[in-house]
């Protein structure tokens, strides 16, 4: 006689299954690709393409510093200046030790007119890992390594340590790594 | 369309905030309904009787793994814009012995003690009590404290990060530790009885 099938028999097959499927399906996270390379519909960017921008000295881009005048003199993006008034056409990016301030700031801006105006992704602390100090893992895919590239070329420019290290190895903390670059005396 | 929806400004400010309301107000039913309001049933889990907290708990934590890691494998999910809370290992395993120390001498955590209260038990309304007192007392000794809070400080990390493993093992493992953990509350709640 066989046994009738439970709900929770049916929920623990399906889990069994699903978690059996996901050996073979890959990482979940998605490979770097063109979309960092862009601002996000939310009016974010990262840091990558904060760094492009300021590279390519992209006409009308205004960088904005939204802390104190300490951590501004302890280390600030390149070319970071204090809110003001902006003109309609200018990019700006705002950012702050974290992203609520920024996006807010952000939002008044496009508020006010100026509709390319976006907030720095995670803060200050992505332009310190994502910029100064960006690592890609030695078994990354070839969309990952092909993406690493341009990565850690726009990081050297800017002085940065892109790093080819194990997972484990890159969990550098952010505070570490701002210790470590201040300690160099990189201030732009 | 893509998750996280606040991300990709799908919500607004003001409209997230009445969403987190909603899935807390429903979390906080579905604790009650599931009897998590109990501080009996919750203690049960300490004298090995019921061990419906680690079912619930462990029934969560598979259900949302598994969620995520197949929208995101199907492009609904960007887990890279899914905030990860930093981990801090001393701070946090401090406060781990504090949470556990207050979850066996009050019964209840700080989720049950808020669907405790709001079902009208006493316990709940003199633990969540408190859980605000210690909130209150924290930030005023928040400068005493401040080096150790952020001290040990290993970034925005996962578990599959830190140990090198894939996702797709990581996830497996996970729910195989589950099932069989639901194997065994099972016996030892029937022995109990």
């Amino acid at each position: 006689m066989t046994r009738p099938v439970t709900v929770n028999g049916a929920l623990a097959t399906a889990a069994f299954v699903l978690g059996l499927a996901a050996l073979v399906a890959g990482s979940p996270y998605r490979e770097m690709s063109d979309r960092v390379w862009a601002p996000a519909p939310d009016g974010s960017v990262s840091a990558l393409v904060v760094a492009q921008w300021l590279r390519e000295r992209k006409t009308g881009l205004r960088v904005v510093d939204l802390r104190g005048p300490e951590e501004y003199e302890q280390f600030h993006l390149p070319r970071a200046e204090p809110l003001r008034a902006f003109e309609p056409g200018e990019t700006v990016v705002v950012y702050g030790a974290d992203s609520l301030e920024a996006r807010l700031a952000a939002q008044r801006l496009r508020d006010a007119g100026i509709d390319t105006a976006y907030y720095l992704a995670d803060g200050v602390a992505a332009w310190f890992t994502d910029v100064l100090n960006p690592t890609l893992s030695p078994d990354a895919s070839p969309g990952e390594r092909a993406a690493w590239e341009r990565v850690a070329e726009l990081s050297r420019y800017f002085g940065g340590l892109p790093r080819i290290v194990s997972r484990g190895a890159a969990q550098r903390s952010t505070a570490e790594v701002m210790r470590r670059t201040m300690r160099r005396g990189c201030a732009f | 369309m893509s998750a996280p929806f606040y991300e990709f400004g799908l919500f607004g400010q003001e409209a997230s905030l009445l969403v987190a309301l909603a899935i807390g107000v429903a979390f906080g039913f579905f604790l009650e309904r599931g009897g998590l309001g109990n501080a009996r049933k919750l203690a049960g889990q300490f004298y090995l009787t019921d061990l419906a907290v680690l079912k619930v708990m462990f029934s969560a934590i598979v259900t949302a793994m598994l969620g995520l890691f197949w929208l995101s494998q199907l492009g609904l999910v960007d887990l890279s814009r899914v905030y990860l809370l930093p981990t801090y290992v001393a701070p946090h395993s401090i406060g781990g012995v504090v949470f556990g120390v207050g979850f066996v001498m009050g019964g209840l955590c700080p989720g049950t003690s808020c669907v405790a209260a709001s079902s009208g038990r006493l316990d709940g309304v003199v633990l969540l009590g408190g859980m605000l007192f210690g909130i209150l007392l924290f930030n005023e000794a928040f400068p005493l404290v401040r080096g150790l809070y952020y001290s040990t400080d290993l970034g925005q990390v996962t578990i599959a990060q830190l140990v090198g493993l894939p996702y797709g093992v990581l996830v497996f493992a996970v729910v195989v530790v589950a099932l069989g953990s639901f194997v065994v509350a099972e016996r030892i709640e029937a022995r109990a009885r």
